[in-house]
């Protein structure tokens, strides 16, 4: 009888648990990508000491044609070492904080304990740096391999280490009450790939701060043993749970074609679940930001649908978001495989959709990064940018075209204007080039490198139609995902699809656009710099001969000579549509090939020119001025006498308030 | 209470020609700019499409796109406006003693009006300075904790939650301790009109009265708060729904605003009355 209770459970507690991890498949059919570095790591997390001691199986294999004797290792965790890291020497400020404010036992690091081959020989390393000269950087770890590697030779290594974790900087750490956030967390394979001259080199620039992921696909099987309490998201699918005897739990996380494992405990996440078409979506969110969980749910099945619609399927049968508490926030807003954090506040208002917006941002990156993960450190506007235009596109098709972002009391405003903002309020719009690499950045690069390729993506959208627009991007996502593109593939695959269509429509030259935008300063600025209206008079001066020579008065004959200017402010030169209103109502339309500083239109006939209109569906949405686009000869000022009136009014209620208070 | 409320009102609008005084020195200042303003936008974007945007609604692009290229030409015109404030707040001063000491001596003349504010300008500028100073300290004392704190407060509670109830339970306060020394400063002006006293003793006779009267009086500047608050809530909803977005509109639009201002300027004169009536007992004034 007893045997068979115990039966009976056993069988219970296997279908429960079954039943409780069945929400997502981990495992592909076939591999996608080609998992030249997999992963198997045990840890288990110290959360009094904010340490993990853990151990690690890196099966890598050598997809070059070089035979190697080293392996690197990104030991990003290290640039929270000291101040003297590369990282903490390029930054100013992170997310305002304070850094020599910082106490002793809130600076992390990650250290290997142990690190043999598969033939159990220890392997001596050392910390280099291929980036700079600062010897006290410690983000990159060479390790001297006993045995040459071979090509398509697979190494094995197995290591133990050790890791503390800062107070939250840079997406990453923990905060009060036990939040945590692994982020760089364990020494990650180097990507061994080819340069842009064809030759193959390690990739391993040390941590910056304006630099994010570059790294090989692979598997990763990850255990991780905490403490009961915490409730757990990871990248992965989560396969099992196991209880152990001293108050800890075990669980096990598997991914598959994953460029990089992030993962996050906290005892106080409320876990909301849903479900969209194949995927599970697993969001955690503290219980205070709870009212808008569904917000951000609905944000990313938005997402799934628009990528499934216009670019290509999300493969991954499961999805985790982060909402962190606001002690954690520091950690929020970022990306990793199948894993999104995000950040919200209590309260958050619903007209205000910046936390959806963000939440698409870094859904988008898993298409734009993490399938096709592209070099972010060298060419960052191949993934930023290109996730800030599809978050624009993703906003403006579910939230609404013009109030996308915000609309507060009637002033609203749509993510891509607000986006193309970012770049045309530059004090310098020539500041900086879109494709370098980010330690190269003179500032910001997020009105750069997110904001102008998205207004250039935009731009190309517009031009080419939606439709040419999705065939190619649909071809790019076939084409490179669980791939490492570079600029020149996307030019190659948009030269495919766009350039005989750009021609014909417009005579447009694509590369020159894209090697425009990208890889200069110049910018685009349309103007209607001259409107006149001539009477033309019938022939007039001196006629006859000898003494019957007579002056001859010019008549007016009702016809007029219409004198138009278009300027271009900038440099870039872009084929543009201009449209002339005439009075009697006829229109038309001319196409000037935007090369020089201007272009005269003359036209002669009884109707003057009333209205000029460059661009006038605004395809070119880079111009940075649209406002001197159109002239009208006549205008009606109905809306300068709005807004005057507003203002007066407002300065009046200004002056009451002074008054009111003396 | 209803009594003194609706006399008040009714005194209110009784001092019509002196608000007219004080709307049109506002309406006079307040053109200076909206003139510039007006002349900015015609010469920058008076002839463009953009401004057909801007009629039906706000409009982002075309918005942000005018304040980029043209911001220079806009940022002199607000920063005339903070010394327009500055010295209409001493102007304000004088204005205030007139109309103030016409509806305390219940003078209805342009003339009486005049010559109150001259003869307690001088008094009110040290009232209000005096007061300016405790507006200041008080600001300091519950803006400066609050919101410097709040680093530690992420620190100290176990969410934002309570930090955002307390930064929403300041506004409160901080309106409380506004309205105390607001009446504090209205009682110590008519201390000093009814009863002839210097300004020690003002404030004096001032503070008495606010603390005897605090609650009375602050419900009385409740009511007029919530007919304010009820104006400017019809006037955003006629905003929403009709628009200033034709010739028409925008006329009948600039009436209402204009108003609305001269109805908030009678407005002032009937808290100045209510408060009065409350200290003096007096109802059928």
């Amino acid at each position: 009888m007893r045997l068979a209770l115990n039966i009976l459970f056993l069988t219970v507690g296997i279908l429960f648990q079954i039943e409780s991890f069945a929400q997502c498949d981990p495992y592909f059919k076939n591999p996608h990508s080609i998992r030249n570095a997999n992963y198997e790591i045990n840890l288990q997390l110290d959360h009094e000491k904010k340490k993990i001691l853990a151990t690690e199986q890196l099966i890598w294999i050598n997809t070059s044609p070089d035979t190697l004797n080293e392996m690197r290792f990104y030991m990003y965790l290290n640039s929270f070492k000291n101040m003297e890291s590369t990282f903490m020497k390029s930054a100013n400020n992170i997310f305002g904080q304070d850094i020599t404010k910082r106490t002793s036992d809130t600076w992390g690091w990650i250290d290997i304990t142990k690190l043999i081959d598969s033939n159990g020989s220890s392997l001596e390393y050392r910390y280099i740096q291929p980036s700079d000269d600062n010897t006290e950087d410690q983000s990159i770890l060479s390790v001297a391999l006993k045995e040459e590697l071979l090509p398509n030779d697979t190494l094995i290594l197995n290591m133990n280490f050790e890791a503390k974790m800062p107070k939250t900087i840079a997406r990453m750490g923990y905060a009060k009450d036990d939040f945590f956030m692994f982020v760089h967390w364990f020494p990650q394979a180097c990507p061994y790939v080819t340069k842009a001259d064809g030759t193959w080199a390690w990739n391993s620039h040390q941590a910056h701060r304006r630099t994010e992921f570059f790294a090989d696909f692979g598997n990763y099987d990850v255990k991780i043993t905490t403490d009961k309490k915490f409730i757990l998201g990871a990248s992965g699918c989560l396969v099992s749970q196991i209880e152990n005897s001293d108050n800890t739990i075990t669980s096990h996380y598997h991914g598959e074609d994953l460029i990089d494992f992030a993962w996050t405990a906290y005892p106080s996440y409320e876990v909301m679940e849903d479900q969209w078409k194949h995927v599970y979506i697993r969001l955690l969110i503290p219980g205070e930001h709870c009212t808008h969980g569904q917000r951000l749910i609905q944000a990313v099945k938005n997402s799934l649908e628009y990528f499934e619609k216009h670019v290509g399927e999300y493969p991954y049968t499961y999805l985790t978001m982060v909402d962190p508490p606001m002690k954690g926030l520091r950690s929020g807003f970022m990306e990793y495989p199948t894993f999104i954090t995000g950040g919200s506040f209590y309260a958050w208002p619903s007209n205000i959709r910046s936390i959806e917006s963000l939440m698409i941002h870094e859904f988008s990156h898993q298409y734009f990064m993490g399938m096709v993960a592209s070099n972010e450190k060298e060419e960052a506007w191949l993934d930023e940018g290109f996730v800030t235009f599809y978050e624009d596109c993703i906003m403006e098709e579910y939230y609404g075209k013009d109030q996308s972002l915000f609309n507060i009391c009637g002033y609203a405003a749509n993510n891509s204007s607000f986006t193309r903002n970012e770049y045309t309020s530059l004090d310098n719009l020539s500041l900086d080039i879109i494709n370098q690499p980010g330690w190269k950045s003179k500032g910001d690069t997020k009105p750069i490198v997110y904001a102008k390729t998205a207004t250039m993506l935009q731009t190309l959208k517009r031009l080419a139609g939606e439709e040419a627009f999705d065939k190619m991007m649909k071809n790019y996502f076939n084409r490179w995902k669980f791939k490492h593109p570079k600029s020149q593939d996307f030019y190659a695959v948009a030269n495919e699809y766009l350039t005989d269509l750009l021609e014909s429509k417009y005579g447009m030259d694509l590369n020159s656009f894209l090697d425009q935008s990208l890889n200069t300063t110049r910018y685009c600025d349309f103007k209607v710099g001259q409107l006149r209206h001539i009477p033309i008079k019938s022939k007039h001066g001196w006629f006859g001969n000898q003494d019957k020579i007579k002056y001859q008065e010019g008549k007016k004959t009702g016809h007029f000579l219409s004198k138009v200017r278009i300027e271009q402010l900038g440099t870039f030169e872009i084929p543009v549509e201009i449209e002339f209103y005439l009075d009697n109502g006829n229109v038309i339309k001319e196409i000037w090939n935007g090369k020089g500083r201007s272009k005269d239109f003359v036209f002669e006939g009884p109707s003057k020119v009333k209205s000029v209109h460059i661009d006038p569906e605004q395809k070119i949405f880079i111009d940075v001025d649209l406002n001197n686009n159109s002239y009208f000869s006549n205008p009606i000022d109905l809306s300068i006498k709005k807004y005057s009136a507003k203002a007066i009014y407002w300065f009046q209620n200004a002056l009451q308030t002074v008054g009111f208070l003396f | 209470m209803i009594k003194i409320f609706i006399k008040s009102i009714k005194n209110g609008f009784r001092f019509k020609m002196i608000g007219l005084i004080i709307y049109t020195v506002q309406l006079l200042l307040a053109l200076t700019l909206g003139i510039q303003i007006y002349q900015v936008m015609d010469a920058s974007i008076g002839n463009s499409a953009g401004l057909s945007n801007l009629l039906e609604q706000f409009n982002y692009t075309t918005f942000n796109d005018f304040l980029n290229v043209h911001g220079a030409s806009i940022s002199p015109i607000f920063g005339q406006l903070r010394y327009l404030l500055l010295v209409y707040a001493v102007f304000s001063i004088f204005l205030n003693a007139g109309s103030l000491g016409c509806i305390i001596l219940n003078e209805n003349s342009w003339s009486s009006f005049w010559s109150n504010a001259a003869r307690y300008f001088f008094a009110f500028s040290k009232i209000a300075l005096f007061f300016l100073i405790i507006f200041f300290f008080i600001s300091a004392l519950i803006w400066i904790p609050i919101l410097s704190s709040f680093e530690a407060a992420m620190e100290y509670f176990y969410t934002e939650k309570p930090y955002v109830w307390i930064l929403i339970l300041a506004f409160p306060l901080y309106f409380l301790l506004l309205s105390f020394i607001f009446l504090w400063s209205v009682h110590s002006r008519i201390s000093i009109i009814r009863e002839d006293l210097n300004v020690i003793f003002g404030l004096k006779n001032g503070l008495f009265k606010t603390k005897k009267y605090f609650w009375k009086s602050l419900l009385v500047l409740f009511m007029f708060a919530l007919v304010m608050f009820f104006g400017t809530f019809i006037y955003l909803w006629a905003n929403k729904t009709v628009g200033m977005v034709s010739g028409w509109t925008i006329l009948i639009f600039i009436l209402l605003q204009q108003a609305i201002i001269y109805l908030r300027i009678l407005w002032r004169f009937m808290i100045y009355k209510s408060i009065d009536n409350i200290s003096e007992g007096n109802h059928e004034n």
